[in-house]
């Protein structure tokens, strides 16, 4: 198994009720593989209102198939610019 | 050729003559311009020259609705200012909500034009074609909020929407700003100090004019999907504002932080300024601007300790620029700074940038108190900051210097150069670029110096696209192009960006809105328009010298993050000079930024700036 932290920010924290989460995951899981977990927190990966980072980057930066491993730190807010 | 959407006239008041005229705008105008800032930019190409120096009589000031300003359709509030900016010494655009701009429209008009400059201080009083001067030497020295107080109890009791300055802008701060009814602003480049210029302290208008709508049965049905969109789409920024990206920038380790010193600080030292903390503590309700059912002012006042009694409603940048950029991990102070800087009428966003200077060189040992009337500014000392804030409005202390901006520091003391993140002489907004390359181009490119508006707000398009990531170069010439473009078209029709999107007014956009509006199908257009638009003003910025040196990064964005998400990154000549290439490759420009003949051709922009 592998453990990844979900940190949610901004407004995203009023649908998990949470600021982070840490959760286990197969260890053979892929970067395919998270939008699963996400839409099973409350979140649509696709929605042009959230925007998923893993390790700094848009998790579609990533390739499909890179294996996720132990420490992965995602985050997830909503789109949202200006002030 | 239009059924709606526009008054078709331009009230143009000469405040030495105190003559008014009432002009007509023709329709080619509106059709190549659509309103807004692309009328402003068209305006300021015809009659603002290049040698015109901002603060004197020779310069005018513009103020331009779109066709959707006070439209029936929700947050239909925006309006533009266009003139020759102090604070850069160029072409400034700046846009602001509120209710002048939908009142202004009532009065009959789409355009505002004053021109000259009064023998004394006064408020220019506008009620349909009527125009009136309330002269009187006691504007002097009002704060913003009191001067807007003191025009309101001088009219009669009606639906008044007022624009007023502070004393920075009398006492010509290059970034003073100018303030939109209760609180919204024209808040960057220095409009407050060209209205000050004039001895305009304030502006009122009003009207009983109907704004003629093309299909008000369609307008009806597109104003209900709207807000029902909106009532889920941005029930976020309803809860939190725009202060949630506090939170975000610094885990994506882009927080302009301690003068750009750093770009990120652990959770724990920067939760005091989070939206969370705002919401909790200080919240007091939420603010609305005109037809306007998001509601993302968050109304702040502090009720316990040192500064109990201040209130704001604190943006995004303003926190960021006079929190973590100062060294401020305390709500209420950046609340109290917000306050003053309105009270003042100054940019949150250049006076952070600017203190924060100061603050850098007192740690550096490279400033001292005697030279600022016995003051010390230290990183994270509030009062001292409400106190410089004060220095500047008055040109007290190091204030005498501050108060020029970049421009004119840097012509004062060059050793402080290295201290200013800025371009064209305009400040840093707070994203540090380094951690987002696309960023670092919008700012060198921006028609108005370093801005994450009118330059393009790159982070989420470096996010989410397949095609590139944010320390990448290649693509962002074509991200911010399209960004830019975007930008522009929005900016000329008179809707907030906030709600934009249940419009569909992005790349795209579909022809519903507009056609119901003016019953011309400006859909197919939009983008083409914004591009007229971008390659309008960076044809006034090349007359006015303006080339590809000027598209330049500050020193500090050459070295790298010192520390956080983003360590290790910066962005060098060469990587900005392969970023440009790009961009001004996609915009048909030659090597030195300049449009080239054969892209003005391409967007018919030759027969208006020829």
């Amino acid at each position: 198994m592998a453990t990844i932290s979900i940190k949610f920010l901004g407004g995203m924290q009023t649908i998990t009720g949470k600021t982070s989460v840490q959760i286990s995951i197969d260890s053979d899981s892929q970067v395919k593989d998270l939008s699963d977990h996400l839409q099973s927190l409350g979140f649509d990966p696709e929605s042009s209102d959230t925007i998923v980072v893993l390790n700094g980057r848009g998790l579609g930066q990533w390739a499909p198939d890179r294996r996720i491993q132990d420490g992965d730190e995602l985050i997830v807010f909503p789109s949202i610019s200006g002030g | 050729m239009f059924q709606g959407g526009y008054m078709g006239k331009l009230l143009r008041i000469n405040l030495t003559t105190r003559q008014h005229v009432i002009e007509d705008i023709v329709a080619k105008d509106f059709q190549y311009f659509l309103g807004g800032r692309g009328l402003g930019a068209l305006w300021y190409w015809r009659e603002i020259g290049a040698n015109v120096e901002p603060l004197t009589a020779e310069n005018k000031i513009g103020l331009f609705t779109g066709p959707l300003t006070g439209a029936p359709l929700v947050s239909t509030t925006k309006f533009q200012v266009a003139t020759k900016g102090p604070e850069t010494g160029h072409y400034l655009c700046s846009n602001s909500s509120g209710y002048f701009g939908p009142r202004l429209r009532q009065a009959g008009f789409d355009a505002l034009i004053l021109e000259g400059v009064c023998e004394q201080w006064t408020a220019v009083v506008v009620e349909n074609d009527t125009v009136q001067f309330i002269d009187d030497k006691s504007w002097q020295g009002l704060s913003t909020f009191e001067a807007r107080k003191k025009l309101l109890n001088q009219l009669p009791d009606q639906k008044w929407a007022t624009l007023c300055v502070g004393p920075a802008a009398e006492n010509g701060v290059v970034f003073s700003s100018i303030f939109v009814d209760d609180g919204r602003a024209f808040g960057r480049g220095g409009s407050g100090a060209v209205l000050a210029s004039k001895k305009v302290k304030a502006l009122a208008v009003r009207g009983d004019n109907t704004l003629p709508i093309a299909d008000a049965e369609k307008c009806k049905e597109i104003d209900k999907n709207a807000r029902k969109d909106l009532k889920t789409s941005r029930e976020k920024h309803r809860l939190l504002g725009t202060a949630q990206l506090v939170e975000i920038i610094n885990e994506l380790g882009c927080m302009p932080t301690l003068n750009f010193q750093h770009s990120w600080k652990p959770p724990e030292e920067v939760q005091g300024v989070y939206a969370q903390t705002l919401r909790k503590e200080y919240f007091e309700r939420n603010y609305a601007c005109f037809r306007c059912s998001v509601a993302c002012g968050q109304s702040a006042k502090v009720n316990l300790g040192e500064f109990a009694g201040a209130a704001s409603r604190p943006e995004y940048e303003s926190i960021g620029m006079l929190g973590p950029l100062c060294g401020l991990n305390r709500m209420d102070a950046v609340i109290a700074a917000d306050e003053v800087c309105n009270k003042l009428g100054m940019d949150t966003i250049t006076s952070g940038n600017l203190v924060a200077m100061v603050m850098e060189l007192f740690e550096k040992g490279m400033i001292s108190a005697d030279e600022n009337e016995g003051l010390k500014v230290h990183f994270g000392d509030g009062q001292a900051m409400l106190q410089m804030l004060q220095f500047i409005a008055e040109r007290r202390g190091l204030g005498k210097i501050i108060a020029n901006g970049a421009k004119g520091i840097i012509e004062a003391r060059p050793e402080w150069k290295a201290f200013i993140c800025h371009v064209k002489g305009l400040p840093f907004p707070a994203y540090d670029p380094r951690g987002f390359n696309g960023m670092g181009l919008a700012y060198a490119t921006s028609a108005r110096g370093a801005c994450h508006n009118v330059g393009g707000y790159t982070v989420s398009g470096e996010l989410l696209s397949d095609n590139y990531d944010r320390y990448a170069l290649k693509g962002k010439g074509e991200l911010v192009k399209s960004l830019q473009d975007n930008r522009a078209y929005v900016d000329s029709l008179g809707i907030c960006t906030v709600v934009r999107g249940a419009y569909g007014f992005g790349t795209s956009p579909p022809p519903d809105t507009l056609l119901a509006v003016t019953g011309y199908d400006f859909a197919p257009h939009l983008m083409i328009i914004g591009e007229r638009i971008s390659n309008l003003e960076r044809s006034i910025l090349v007359r006015e010298g303006i080339d590809r040196k000027d598209d330049d990064l500050p020193p500090r964005m050459k070295e790298p993050i010192p520390d956080g998400p983003a360590s290790g990154h910066f962005i060098s000549d060469e990587m900005l000079n392969e970023m440009l290439d790009e961009y001004y490759g996609l915009r048909g420009w030659d090597q030195n930024g300049k449009p080239m003949p054969k892209i003005l051709e391409r967007l018919e922009l030759k027969e208006f700036i020829s």
